[in-house]
């Protein structure tokens, strides 16, 4: 006798799910997969009725599912939200270019606007001419810094209050085991947040939280979604590396370890005195955007890059390097003031006092794909 | 890439071809119609069709019987006799765990490692038989039928 579905006990199963064990058909996956996250959504309450949202697009599969959920939830669901595709252009050839004419193919599919940011118009830079000017070692600290200011900026420009991105599971299973092994206590109690905000600052969420990888490159696959998996040609992040075969070794011993991960760095009380490490955040007085010290860490790196002494932003002796060879010269490049929003008549000077910024939030787990 | 007579395991180029599979010509005489190879589409994507020269879809033939050992090693010097025209060692049907070594073996142009960990997939990569999960089919001892497609996917690869 064939096997039925676990759920509609009708059709030939297709998958086994890897949170529940169950054997699940074609339609059912579609159903539970989609409703998994709109359950997500709803009581996380993420969003309110006319919210503008941008959809952070690599064309990687996480953020192509996620467009493509999000459109297709939005209309069934009468979210009544406004999405936007938003995209950062680091400038790494044979990579990047080629992964934005996905998102520009996703955004003819569902029709959703697109901006693309790049690192050369917001930085004066591209991460090919970073890499020529600092080689491969720590190109990754100029990326991920620059990638978050970047799709702020890029949220601010579209007039948006909502960063939506693809991380799924297993990059916050991954994410809460390297703060554990870091020690990085203060991260991990807020890693697992689905939604970080502050008052002015973007909203990021990650609706794909509880979303299995594997469920999502299997959606992509018999949905026939086409998307890019490429890896970054400079140097990839090793020690996230390690973590995640770690993980992927777990998953195969036992499925459940990822949402149990998940599920232990969320029951993680994290005590005041571990997340007062974290400085108070104000504002940076060249650029306007939230930072902790008088220079956010994007300007501290453009200024190195521009000065000849790229390590300023890294190491603390770079930075006092930096400091020692005096202020920073006239007509130095810099980047452009942040305004949070088009319509909002805040933060007009660069140096306002706002000591009481909202904190940051959290730099934790890599831009999804 | 020669195709091989698997009763002669690999030993003799086929010389015809048939529905029913590829077979060298000794062995043609010596069984008849007996399907001696199976042949199957292979699939990669995800960005494991970067191991494998960039191409995503590969038309492969198999022999239909395969060492128990799924050892895919180059053939033995001289050729078996007619009378002893059964692979030496002990065999079984071609299953996906023998694929998977002979993908490694014949097909993968670079950093095994990502393909393969101890004797079946590197975890993270998803395969899919006739566009069912893997699990649902015994994995590594599915008993490979023609005309089979087998996808591989990696997960492993961000964007």
């Amino acid at each position: 006798m064939p096997r039925l579905c676990a759920l509609c006990a009708t059709q030939r199963p297709i998958l086994k799910r890897p949170k529940t064990g169950q054997q699940i058909c074609k339609t059912c996956f579609f159903h539970v997969f989609e409703t998994e996250v709109h359950n997500t959504i709803v009581e996380a309450q993420l969003f309110q009725p006319g919210d503008r949202v941008a959809i952070g697009a690599s064309g990687g599969k996480d953020s192509t599912v996620l467009a493509h959920v999000m459109k297709t939830l939005n209309d069934r669901y009468n979210y009544g939200l406004e999405l936007f595709l938003l995209s950062i252009d680091e400038g790494i050839t044979g990579y990047r270019d080629d992964s934005l004419e996905t998102v520009k193919q996703n955004q003819k599919e569902y029709n959703l606007p697109l901006k693309i940011l790049s690192y050369n118009e917001l930085y004066g830079w591209t991460m090919d001419s970073i890499v020529e000017a600092v080689g491969r070692k720590n190109n990754c600290t100029f990326c991920g810094v620059f990638r978050r200011q970047a799709l702020d900026r890029g949220a601010a420009m579209l007039g948006v209050d909502h960063i939506v991105t693809g991380h799924n599971a297993d990059d916050v299973a991954e994410t809460v085991l390297m703060n554990i092994m870091r020690g990085d206590i203060a991260r991990l109690g807020r890693c697992t947040a689905i939604c970080t905000k502050g008052e002015d600052t973007i909203k990021r969420s990650k609706p794909f939280k509880y979303t299995y990888e594997k469920e999502i490159v299997m959606y992509a696959y018999f949905k026939h979604l086409t998307y890019f998996s490429t890896e970054c040609i400079y140097s990839p992040d090793a020690y996230r590396g390690h973590a995640r075969s770690f993980l992927k070794l777990l998953e195969a011993a036992r499925p459940s370890a990822i949402i149990d991960i998940i599920y232990s760095g969320e029951a993680c009380e994290v005590s005041e005195e571990a997340t007062k490490e974290l400085k108070e955040r104000k504002t940076c007085k060249r650029c306007g955007y939230m930072s902790s010290n008088d220079l956010c860490k994007a300007c501290t790196l453009l200024e190195g890059l521009e000065r000849g002494m790229a390590s300023a932003g890294i190491t603390d002796r770079g930075r006092k390097q930096l400091e020692a060879s005096g202020p920073a010269p006239d007509g130095l490049r810099t980047i452009p003031f942040f305004q949070m929003n088009a319509q909002s008549p805040s933060q007009s000077a660069p140096d306002d006092g706002r000591d009481s910024a909202p904190p940051m939030p959290a730099v934790v787990g890599v831009e999804a794909g | 890439m020669p195709q091989r007579c698997c009763q002669y395991a690999g030993w003799q180029l086929p010389s015809l071809t048939e529905d029913y599979g590829t077979f060298c010509r000794l062995r043609r005489n010596d069984c008849g119609v007996t399907a001696v190879h199976i042949s199957l589409k292979v699939e990669f994507g995800g960005g494991l069709e970067l191991l494998f020269d960039n191409q995503r879809s590969h038309k492969l033939t198999l022999p239909a019987r395969v060492p128990l050992d799924n050892s895919t090693s180059s053939p033995p010097s001289s050729p078996p006799s007619p009378q002893n025209n059964e692979y030496e060692g002990e065999t079984k049907p071609v299953d996906v765990a023998y694929l998977i070594h002979w993908l490694r073996h014949h097909l993968l142009k670079e950093r095994a490692e990502l393909f393969m960990e101890g004797d079946t997939v590197r975890p993270g990569i998803l395969v899919l038989i006739n566009d069912t999960d893997w699990e649902l089919e015994g994995e590594g001892e599915y008993v490979i039928k023609n005309g089979d497609e087998v996808v591989f996917i990696s997960t492993l690869h961000g964007g």
